[in-house]
């Protein structure tokens, strides 16, 4: 019979050849599966990068081919006006959007974590301002900051005037950008806030209770110390955020990013330079800095974030 | 008829060898146990006859046909997973019927088979039903049918119990061996559980460590162990496990104890073995000394922990009513045909009776 | 016994008004917005505010933005955008969310910190090079150059990767026994089982490119390409034409709108989704 025939070729011979495997198609198929998403990345993504720097050491105008010139775009930046005042408006804009924004938006955070009467529709009115995009945002608050609209309809009669330049004032409109900026990120941290909270036991604040401690005492060694990652976060991104913002100073300034480059960020900077100029080896050198600083701070997020 | 036959079957992921050297026939319509602690290489072993794991070396044979190349869905094997693995997005109907959607069976025959699987497993009345609603039992079932349905001639359970409470353990355990008799196929069960392993199997394969320890029917391996492992792993309350040696008039001598017992080896022996039952207080004449420490009270019987100053204590059985309290004195009498011993590599050493 | 009886309780109750207060301030620019579409262009540029339009307009400033601009022709391309993007992003995200969490493969993870590295670049800063790229591949001033540089997330990735882990390996092996072949398990056992996961991950998605103002600024100068997000300036900073206030509320509140059914319907998911993209991202 064959199962003897089979019995006696099952001798050591046979089980001392490798067993054919099941699996070894598994892993082109795995490839497979990531090759899409693989391959979209590297050319739309890490390309880009690698051909940014190259680029930042070139001179190039689309027109002519790039022409090597080392650091030169580098040097010439930190000789350019323009760029040293855009690096001054960035870091206003980086404080103004930062440290209020991490403050407020922890506060209201706290505000609207209690329970209390209708607080969902509270909270939804709350979140409304992350929903437009950046642009729409700009729009409304260009209307609303009309020299004579209804910004200043409200606070005009307090200092007896009918008429105030809000996005046209060096001053008052580097102080705009930040408010209006304040305006859609704060209820997008706070939403980032709660989140966190979420994450913190109802019960280590009910033993804080227990333990004697005042509402304040309870926030500063209980509850804010656990919210250590989501703290560090919402720094992290504001700052991230801030160090690139260009589309409220696009839109709502005159020159797009005046008056007199009062609102010329970075980013505003690096568009002019390369879509308005074709100086596309500045542009891209103004990029590679931009990267760079942002690269830090994520590096200082992961690093703070680690202390635990 | 469905023969498996697994020659030299060895897997090592890495350089670890996992499974070493493994050689098994498994008997047409036979239930075959593969038991052992977790990570013993028992699922490894199952994945690897059903296909889903690859074997590093060795051949596997079904009903004389090499099926070693074969992928899991080719080799005409059904798998019962621990943990189900039911499609939580598909209804009860839709599960069972997944492997005849694959294949390409005719609608109309597969909805008939689906539904003749469904109403010999009581599933018929939950046929629409998503997974997650239904309880662990019927999840069990549902598994079982998609297994059947399949018509396979071996049945694969990984573990298919561990998730059920007691009181269902026990009847799913019914449940198997009925679908074991209205089918007649054979059987590969893997489980941890020796009293799974007694209950169900015609015979069992004990497993450590990627090696087979003893294989044999379940009153085999209790009553002849071939090894202290053995001894341990089946039996519940566990066996005592006493260090001992050959005294010099060439008698076992149970360390802690003062006099040799009537029994001598023919080997030199390392450690004594003897079941709960096999020990039984006395008021004299007994062969040890101790003091009741702890007394378990289930009804029927009682399971009773005594300090006879051997290092660990001795647990025996005992009728439910039995008047021991905790802090007697009392000896307890040895049942020495019973008795097994251990040679310092852990294999069982015979025993016989001094007279 | 009043309700605001004892101090505590009106300390309380006064910290719900403030509260209340608060968002009211937040909410109002939006709803500045949804109304002055409905208003006369004098009553919007107007140092008052009336709380509903006095000189109800209709749909006449939503006429009048579609009679300036191409307004269908960047809903049009928003939407498509928008589409594509998810589309593409929901369907690669979870190939390379399952190829990552359950195969092995040489350089598995390599490749998947190469893909998720990519998260932290900004497009800011991708600008430059990228245009370049396309300028080299001849998109510029196309739907291609419009697009495919965007058309995916890294996110995405990383995301299903999570969600794909949660699955049992057990339910992809009993496929494999039951017969399914590699695609087929993909299809109706992976893919049905993240439903949940995916439709989070596209409301992200639609967000971020529905609202995405830089790559469309700059990629496109046509204006039968350009989207809403850079189609409204062309009411606000028209050429050689006085700004239409009352048109760009109308389209601004076209934009918003999508948005604002999102948050009203899948509140829940919106919120979650929004922050496990900023927690993760």
């Amino acid at each position: 019979m064959a199962m003897n025939d089979i019995r006696q070729m099952a001798g050591r011979s046979v089980t001392d050849l490798p067993a054919p495997s099941l699996t070894r198609h598994r892993k082109w198929w795995g490839l497979l599966f990531v090759a899409p998403a693989v391959l979209f990345f590297a050319v739309f993504a890490i390309f880009p990068i690698g051909f940014g720097v190259y680029l930042s050491f070139t001179r190039y105008d689309l027109l002519t081919p790039p022409q090597w010139i080392g650091l030169g775009n580098y040097t010439g930046l930190f000789r350019d006006r323009a760029f040293l005042v855009a690096i001054g408006n960035t870091m206003l804009f980086v404080f103004g959007a930062t440290v209020p924004v991490w403050v407020l938006s922890l506060w209201l955070a706290l505000r609207f974590d209690r329970c209390f009467a209708s607080r969902n529709i509270w909270k939804s009115l709350f979140f409304s301002p992350v929903l437009p995009p950046l642009v729409v945002v700009a729009v409304i608050w260009k209307v609303l900051l009309h020299p004579n609209g209804l910004v200043t309809g409200l606070v005009g009669p307090i200092f007896g005037v009918t008429e105030i330049r809000w996005l046209t004032d060096p001053v008052l409109s580097r102080l705009v950008m930040i408010v209006v900026n304040d305006w859609t990120m704060i209820p997008f941290f706070s939403m980032i806030w709660l989140a966190g909270l979420a994450g913190v036991p109802d019960d280590l604040r009910r033993a804080g209770e227990l333990d004697g401690a005042s509402d304040k005492q309870i926030f500063f060694l209980i509850t804010l110390p656990l919210l250590k990652p989501t703290a560090v976060l919402v720094a992290a991104l504001s700052t991230i955020n801030a160090f690139q913002a260009f589309v409220l100073q696009y839109e709502m300034t005159p020159d797009r990013g005046g008056p007199a480059d009062a609102n010329l960020t970075l980013g505003l900077l690096i568009l002019k330079y390369g879509f308005q100029y074709f100086r596309m080896g500045e542009a891209a050198a103004a990029s590679v800095l931009l990267f760079a600083v942002i690269l830090l701070v994520t590096a200082a997020q992961l690093w703070l974030g680690r202390q635990k | 008829m469905s023969e498996i036959v697994l020659r030299g079957l060895r897997k090592s992921f890495d350089s670890v060898e996992v499974i070493k050297e493994f050689d098994l026939t498994i008997a047409d319509g036979e239930r075959l146990v593969f038991v052992g602690p977790s990570g013993c290489g028992k699922s490894t072993l199952l994945r690897m006859i059903c296909g889903i794991d690859d074997i590093s070396f060795g051949r596997i044979y079904i009903d004389g046909v090499d099926v070693t190349a074969l992928p899991a869905a080719r080799r005409g094997l059904a798998m019962v997973f621990q943990n189900y693995a039911l499609y939580p997005h598909m209804t009860v109907r839709q599960n069972i019927g997944f492997s005849l959607r694959v294949a390409g069976v005719e609608r109309t025959v597969a909805s008939e088979r689906v539904v003749e699987v469904a109403q010999s497993l009581h599933l018929d009345h939950l046929l629409e039903r998503y997974p997650r609603e239904l309880s662990g039992g019927q999840r069990q079932r549902v598994a079982i049918g998609r297994a059947i349905v399949r018509q396979p001639k071996a049945f694969l359970f990984d573990e298919p119990l561990s998730n059920l409470d007691a009181a269902l353990r026990a009847e799913m355990r019914l449940e198997v061996a009925r679908l074991h008799s209205t089918y007649g196929a054979t059987m590969i069960y893997v489980t941890h559980d020796q009293t799974e392993a007694m209950t169900l199997a015609d015979r069992i394969v004990v497993l450590n460590q990627g090696r087979i320890e003893q294989i044999g029917t379940p009153s085999e391996l209790y009553e002849q162990p071939a090894n202290r492992f053995v001894a341990e792993f089946i039996g519940s309350p566990r066996i005592n496990i006493v260090a001992g040696r050959m005294g010099p008039e060439g008698m076992l001598l149970m360390s802690g104890a003062d006099r040799q017992l009537p029994v001598a080896a023919t080997r030199d022996v390392l450690a004594v073995g003897i079941r709960p039952e096999h020990i039984r207080p006395v008021e004299t004449g007994g062969h040890l000394n101790c003091t009741v420490r702890n007394v378990e009270f289930f009804g029927a019987e009682s399971f009773v922990y005594a300090d006879c100053n051997m290092g660990a204590d001795i647990v025996f059985r005992t009728d439910g009513r039995a008047p021991l309290r905790p802090g007697e004195n009392c000896q307890l009498l040895l049942t020495l045909e019973q008795m097994l011993a251990f040679d310092d590599g852990g294999k069982t050493v015979p025993l016989q009776a001094v007279v | 016994m009043s309700v605001f009886g004892s101090p505590l309780r009106r300390s309380a109750a006064l910290s719900v008004v403030m509260t209340a207060v608060v968002a009211i301030v937040f909410f109002f620019p939006i709803y500045f917005m949804l109304v002055s579409a409905f208003k006369s262009e004098p009553e919007i540029i107007s140092q008052r505010f009336s709380f509903l339009p006095l000189d109800f307009q209709g749909p006449g400033q939503f006429q009048r933005a579609a009679e300036i601009a191409p307004l269908g022709t960047y809903l049009f391309n928003s939407s498509l955008v928008a589409a594509i993007n998810v589309g593409v992003t929901l369907l690669f995200s979870a190939l390379a969310g399952y190829g990552f969490a359950k195969f092995t493969f040489p350089g598995r993870t390599a490749l998947f910190l190469f893909v998720i590295s990519t998260m932290m670049i900004p497009t800011q800063i991708l600008v430059v090079p990228l245009f370049v790229e396309i300028k080299l591949l001849g998109w510029v001033n196309s739907y291609q150059g419009l697009i495919v540089p965007g058309m995916m997330n890294a996110f995405g990735v990383f995301m299903m990767r999570q969600y794909v882990y949660d699955i049992p390996d057990e339910i992809i092996e009993a496929a494999r026994a039951d017969g399914a072949g590699e695609i087929r398990i993909f299809f109706f056992i992976v893919l049905p089982l993240l439903t949940p996961a995916l439709a989070s991950l596209a409301i992200i998605i639609f967000i971020w490119s529905w609202g995405n103002f830089l790559w469309p600024l700059v990629a496109v100068t046509r204006e039968e390409l350009a989207v809403l997000a850079t189609g409204i300036t062309s009411y606000t900073q028209p050429y050689q034409r006085q700004p239409m206030w009352g048109a760009a509320m109308a389209v601004a509140t076209i934009a918003t709108l999508p948005l604002l059914v999102l948050f009203v319907f899948f509140q829940r998911y919106l919120v979650k989704g929004l922050t496990a993209a900023a927690v993760k991202g």
